[in-house]
């Protein structure tokens, strides 16, 4: 099998293309895909953001101030050097990403936005449509976190953001502006196809795995253990990232992420065994939302328990994937009806 | 030996008589710009187009995905025509094939100092009145297990075989399953011709071909062999690897490549290393490779698909009006999808392609 150039190489080439290796006062940073100086904290010479001690995966590219006093909120310490920008890109739409694996990135530039720096997740175009709840995230996030998270297809647009920024400033009243701006204009092309795809919150809901209540949702995937242990596997990833779209998409509620097809042995397991796993770390400490599984579902038929247990570990495919919508129909159906709950424990 | 800067002038110079020279950044290898387009290619090494993030054309000649089939993967084409052709990028990068090269060895370990030492450098080359972008950098990450040097290996690999007249490539296309050996040589029906003798050469100078005037391609009447080798480097075994490529009844010998004097670990399979004293020795198995059955029609399947695979390469010396030419001869409009460059690909003959591209 050839890979031909990563993704990463790619987006990276495209970037000094288009936009050089500064943007005025602004400087580049990015590595070579074998590098692994990615993953260090961005203060320490990396491209890792998060906050308090919680790194949220490593960006592409960053942009950045030397010289001027900056106090990572990763690690709360004084440096004379202030990110701007982070970029994640990929290249995924013309490889043929045309679902959620879409979302499975979309982390990445999070730990910036919660650290209030801008963070951009760059999508090149391809075969493949953009998934545009990636907007709503994004709009969601903007909202709820100290930064902006824009969604770009464009690096036109990044390069229009930076000159602003290199022009007035990053906290200037025309950056701000522009960000704002573009943000409405995306979310409202995510709102367009919401309304006709769904009309409304509960058919989202009902389409989308969820279940919505007073002052939480509950968000169902047939995760297994395998997908979190199995570093080949993207499952992990985007798990991560469908529970920021639920995270966000429904920005006031807690959320209840269900794996039914796993057990508390299960996540006791990934907790002793994956604790330095970035993905199942986020997915465990993220503020707002609580993973429970078959065992938390009080009022679950046994039956369907017998069957859940059977498949368990089975890949969703075939007889499995259909026993596991059997089940799922009951689980769903039941959340809603209030024939089934989710123990008391587990919800806020 | 952990491969490091002296060690890669050496083996360099030992080997293929390319000469070391004294630059105003210490000892570098001269090359022809076609030879360290392969370089970089192979390896990695990135031109000093600037001082943040370089060029290397590392992963961007590649055509299909799997052997056997016909589906692209982003590098030399995208979509339907040539993307990131040598053609192509000529124009983007005028640099890459205009003058000699200086390719040298940088060690670090850490991208804070080898970001550092770029700068630097840049500032020396401007200094000394030459250009930065006749340069080309090594990595050799000292942090890392062997340096990181794998792909100087394979690179070592090719080269050798390239001169004793093989086609070579690295990181070879088979199947998902078989997986993705690190070098491939393959016997074919076509032999490249420079300033009047026969040689070898990498596959990717089949996309060079039109750029680089003093070479020809000629198809010739040869049987069809090919030998597969995998990079050992301290930390894996190769030898279930190759055997895995050993038992597609593709390849007639395998090698495992060290950086390291050792013994094959089997009987059937050879070595290649580099001795003390820097030069590359090829150990050939003690007894042939038994196939378990035979393997005469998948033989002959594989060859038809390499073929194309040549093909596909050749394609992209030419622009992009130049295959709509062809596409309107052969199947009578432009290309308008995927299927229809296949289709030129698997139908055109390799000799006429070759005509076409030497025809200006």
């Amino acid at each position: 099998m050839s890979s031909g150039m990563s993704s990463d190489e790619i987006i990276k080439m495209e970037i000094i293309d288009n936009l050089g290796i500064e943007v005025g006062k602004l400087k580049l940073r990015a590595f070579p895909q074998s590098s692994t100086d990615d993953q260090v904290d961005f203060s320490r010479g990396g491209l890792t953001f998060g906050v308090n001690g919680v790194a949220y995966g490593s960006c592409d590219a960053a942009w950045f101030i030397e010289g001027v006093n900056y106090i990572d909120p990763y690690d709360k310490c004084l440096y004379n050097i202030t990110p701007i920008v982070a970029l994640e890109g990929t290249d995924a739409l013309t490889r043929g990403s045309s679902g959620n694996a879409q979302y499975q990135r979309f982390h990445h530039a999070l730990g910036a936005v919660k650290g209030g720096i801008i963070g951009v997740y760059y999508l090149k175009k391809g075969t493949e449509q953009l998934r545009l709840d990636l907007y709503r995230m994004a709009y969601c996030a903007s909202k709820i976190e100290k930064g902006y998270y824009l969604i770009i297809q464009e690096l036109s647009i990044l390069n229009d953001l930076l000159k602003l920024i290199d022009k007035y400033g990053v906290d200037s009243d025309r950056v701000k502006e522009f960000i704002e701006s573009y943000l409405e204009l995306t979310n409202s092309i995510w709102e367009k196809q919401f309304l006709s795809l769904y009309g409304s919150w509960d058919k989202f809901a009902d389409k989308r795995s969820t279940i919505i209540k007073d002052n939480y949702i509950i968000k169902h995937a047939g995760r297994m253990l395998r997908n979190f242990t199995d570093a080949s596997q993207r499952a992990g990833h985007i798990a991560l990232g469908e529970m920021f779209l639920s995270k966000y998409f429904f920005e006031n509620k807690f959320l209840v992420y269900l794996f039914p097809k796993m057990t508390r042995t299960d996540v006791n397991y990934l907790d002793e065994k994956k604790s330095n796993d970035k993905e199942w770390f986020l997915l465990r400490n993220e503020p707002g939302i609580n993973i429970v599984t078959m065992d938390e579902l009080i009022g679950l038929p046994l039956e369907v328990k017998d069957t859940l247990l059977s498949i368990k570990d089975e890949p969703l495919k075939g007889e499995a994937l259909s026993k596991y919508n059997e089940c799922i129909k009951v689980i769903h159906n039941g959340l809603k009806s209030g024939d089934i709950n989710i123990d008391q424990k587990y919800l806020p | 030996m952990e491969i490091n800067s002296k060690d890669f002038l050496k083996v360099m110079s030992v080997n293929f008589s390319f000469e070391i020279v004294s630059t105003c950044i210490g000892d570098a290898i001269k090359m022809s710009p076609f030879e360290a387009f392969i370089f970089a290619n192979i390896t990695g090494a990135r031109y000093l187009n600037n001082n943040v993030f370089q060029f290397t054309p590392k992963g961007l000649m590649k055509t299909f995905r799997s052997a056997f089939e016909y589906d692209f993967v982003n590098g030399l084409y995208e979509g339907t025509f040539p993307k990131y052709s040598p053609l192509k990028l000529s124009s983007k990068y005028p640099f890459l094939f205009n003058e000699e090269k200086f390719v040298f060895p940088i060690e670090f370990t850490s991208e804070d100092q080898l970001s550092r030492k770029i700068k630097e450098y840049e500032k020396k080359i401007l200094e000394d009145g030459s250009s930065p972008l006749n340069f080309i950098y090594l990595r050799i990450e000292t942090r890392k297990k062997g340096n990181g040097m794998e792909p100087f290996l394979e690179y070592l690999v090719c080269e050798y075989f390239a001169r004793k007249g093989f086609m070579v490539e690295n990181q070879i296309v088979l199947t998902h399953d078989i997986g993705s050996p690190d070098f491939g040589s393959f016997k074919i029906g076509l032999c490249k011709v420079e300033k009047g003798t026969r040689k070898g050469f990498h596959i990717i100078e089949l996309a060079l071909l039109r750029l680089n005037k003093s070479s020809s391609f000629f198809v010739e009447n040869i049987d069809f062999s090919a030998v597969v080798g995998e990079v050992k480097t301290s930390t894996n075994n190769v030898k279930d690897q190759i055997m895995k490529y050993m038992s597609s009844s593709l390849f007639n010998i395998g090698f495992e490549i060290t950086a390291n004097n050792r013994t094959a670990s089997r009987d059937d399979l050879g070595v290649i290393y580099i001795s003390k004293h820097h030069e590359i020795v090829i150990d050939e198995p003690i007894i042939p490779f038994s196939q378990s059955e035979d393997n005469t029609l998948l033989t002959m399947q594989y060859k038809e698909w390499i073929e194309n695979y040549l093909k596909a390469y050749l394609l992209t010396n030419l622009t992009d009006d130049e295959i709509n030419v062809i596409a309107n001869r052969m199947i009578l409009k432009n290309v308008e999808c995927k299927s229809d460059i296949i289709e030129i690909i698997k139908n055109i003959k390799i000799v006429d392609l070759i005509d076409i591209i030497k025809g200006d």
